[in-house]
């Protein structure tokens, strides 16, 4: 990242992947839960935690279940009026 | 001893047109089923054999290893996720007769004979000659998470059912209880609310999923589940889905164990439990003793939430000062000492120590510093041992840090439950985000349970001994 030039809410989203549960970005857009060893109960934790923290939300329960793949949590994020950047 | 290692057999054929497992796919097994698979030719083979059990949450694995079991077979408990490498040196160290696992696993083992499939399970000969192993022999259960550390606990029949029985006494256990499952069957937690249900001929919900799976709530109200056990990081999650807010008219009771909870968040749950007429159990325990060790009464799980209660019926608990002298005192603190029957035979390194009797004799000095109330209640306040519990699981420091060793890094660790710290020289510190993927893969957890520190260098004793007190999170610079 660099000055004057913010992420995009699609990098940042991304990110928060990238940071808390150590995939490589190329695996990210076909990942689902438990596809890997650290999006286990543990880690969705802490990427909701990273999420929120990042986009200043609260995630309603529902959608703390229903985010089960990379994908999904886009669609999710939408209801919260976070758009990813085409 | 005969009358011991039938128990299991007795309490199958008690319940033996009772349901056993459901699981969300509305299938269902009776008791009969155990009888059934221990009683195939190809289960009594492996009569006082070591049998590597690779089950998880499903009717077919948990079936087997009771059949296993109930047909005299040592089932040597190991994750469904253990990597192969892992597998392959506890094989090596423990030489078991056949392996019960996933059928989507069986391609690991090349040119194997199986003896006997079940729903999508196998049991594969591994053609290893047979040794000697002692007659109270019943399971053997790792230490720690999922490392394929070869240091495993012996455990007895009497240990297995004597605890199940403690437990279906105090939590008032009956037929009609439904758990559902939340842990692995590869965990000691997890096994003993197994245990403690087929002792009463209770059903077991079986239930891969998480909390944080849909499924998982759905087949908890359609089952009509009635209880269900987690460590901390269970709550940590329950709070994440405000569970307070849930409905779930079966649930009546909530355990936890597997280390220690915020108090605040005990008397949450705990009081939750008492609005709804549900029990609230906290309980503490340690697989050297097969699992339970203590238990605070429902009753007193509010007015004294952050204590870990009194003994299980039939053990004694009390506390020893430096010098091996009982403390007599309230409000005193020392190491926790506990005697019962439960108290495991002692530790194996390889299959050589299977021959070995009981090297404990009913007590076990169990590393955690605590101190008792006046109304004899007691409270954990600290470890001897250098170890944590991540997510519920034994971490042992040392293990890192000569893991790291081997790996060409200088580190020591430190730590509370569930947040290991690494620290690192500066020197170091551009290394610190592999040091933080090496700990992660090599403990398989969560990235936030782990964090690296950069320090001027490790403080060292005169002796060249690191010295663990100072090692503090301020002391250092959060690196990865």
């Amino acid at each position: 990242m660099q000055k004057g030039n913010p992420m995009t809410n699609r990098e940042k989203y991304a990110a928060a992947f990238q940071t808390t549960l150590m995939v490589e970005e190329a695996k990210l857009s076909n990942l689902k839960y438990q596809d890997v060893s650290t999006w286990d109960s543990v880690g969705h934790m802490a990427l909701i935690a990273a999420l929120e923290a990042t986009f200043g939300i609260e995630l309603h329960i529902d959608d703390i279940i229903d985010f089960s793949s990379y994908a999904a949590g886009q669609a999710i994020l939408a209801k919260y009026s976070i758009r990813m950047e085409d | 001893m005969c009358n011991l290692q039938t128990r299991l057999s007795k309490y199958v054929s008690a319940h033996h047109s009772r349901v056993l497992f459901r699981d969300s796919d509305g299938r269902h097994l009776s008791y009969s089923k155990v009888t059934e698979l221990a009683e195939t030719s190809a289960f009594t083979l492996m009569q006082r054999r070591v049998v590597l059990c690779m089950v998880d949450n499903d009717l077919a694995g948990l079936t087997g290893y009771l059949g296993l079991l109930a047909a005299d077979a040592i089932p040597l408990m190991v994750s469904v996720g253990m990597p192969s490498r892992q597998l392959q040196s506890l094989m090596a160290s423990y030489r078991p007769g056949s392996v019960w696992l996933p059928e989507s696993r069986r391609g690991e083992f090349a040119d194997v004979v199986c003896l006997i499939a079940f729903d999508g399970y196998c049991l594969l000969d591994l053609d290893s000659p047979p040794y000697e192993v002692h007659e109270s022999l019943a399971v053997l259960l790792g230490t720690s998470g999922s490392t394929g550390s070869p240091q495993l606990v012996r455990l007895s029949y009497e240990n297995i059912w004597n605890n199940a029985e403690s437990i279906a006494q105090y939590l008032e256990l009956d037929g009609e209880e439904i758990p559902i499952t939340t842990l692995p069957p590869s965990y000691t937690y997890g096994l003993s609310i197994l245990h403690s249900h087929v002792v009463v001929g209770a059903t077991i919900a079986v239930a891969k999923t998480t909390f944080f799976d849909r499924s998982f709530w759905d087949f908890l109200r359609d089952v009509g589940a009635t209880s269900l056990g987690g460590v901390p990081y269970h709550y940590e999650m329950l709070e994440r889905l405000r569970f307070t807010s849930m409905d779930l008219p079966s649930l009546r009771t909530l355990t936890q164990a597997g280390g220690r909870m915020e108090p605040a968040i005990t008397r949450k749950y705990a009081t939750h439990c008492a609005s709804r007429g549900m029990q609230y159990f906290t309980m503490y325990g340690q697989v050297e003793a097969t699992a339970r060790i203590s238990y605070l009464p429902s009753a007193k799980a509010v007015s004294k939430a952050g204590s870990i209660g009194v003994a299980i019926p039939g053990g004694r608990l009390w506390l020893e000062d430096q010098d091996g002298h009982a403390i007599t005192e309230a409000g005193v603190t020392g190491e926790l000492v506990y005697q019962g029957p439960n108290v495991s035979m002692g530790y194996a390194k390889g299959y050589e120590d299977l021959t070995k009797g009981d090297e404990r004799h009913g007590v076990l000095r169990t590393g955690d510093i605590a101190r008792r109330d006046e109304d004899g209640d007691y409270y954990i306040v600290g470890r001897l041992k250098r170890f944590i519990k991540l997510f519920g699981h034994r971490v042992n420091l040392a293990d890192v840090e000569s893991f790291l060793h081997e790996e060409g890094h200088v580190a020591a660790c430190a730590g509370s439950d569930d947040l290991l710290e690494v620290y690192v020289p500066y020197e170091a510190a551009g290394q610190a985000p592999q040091v933080k993927t090496l700990v992660v893969q090599y403990l398989k957890v969560a990235l936030k349970g782990v964090v690296i520190y950069g320090v001027d260098s490790l403080p060292r004793n005169d002796a060249g001994k690191v010295q663990y007190a100072e090692l503090r999170p301020q002391n250092g610079t959060c690196l990865a």
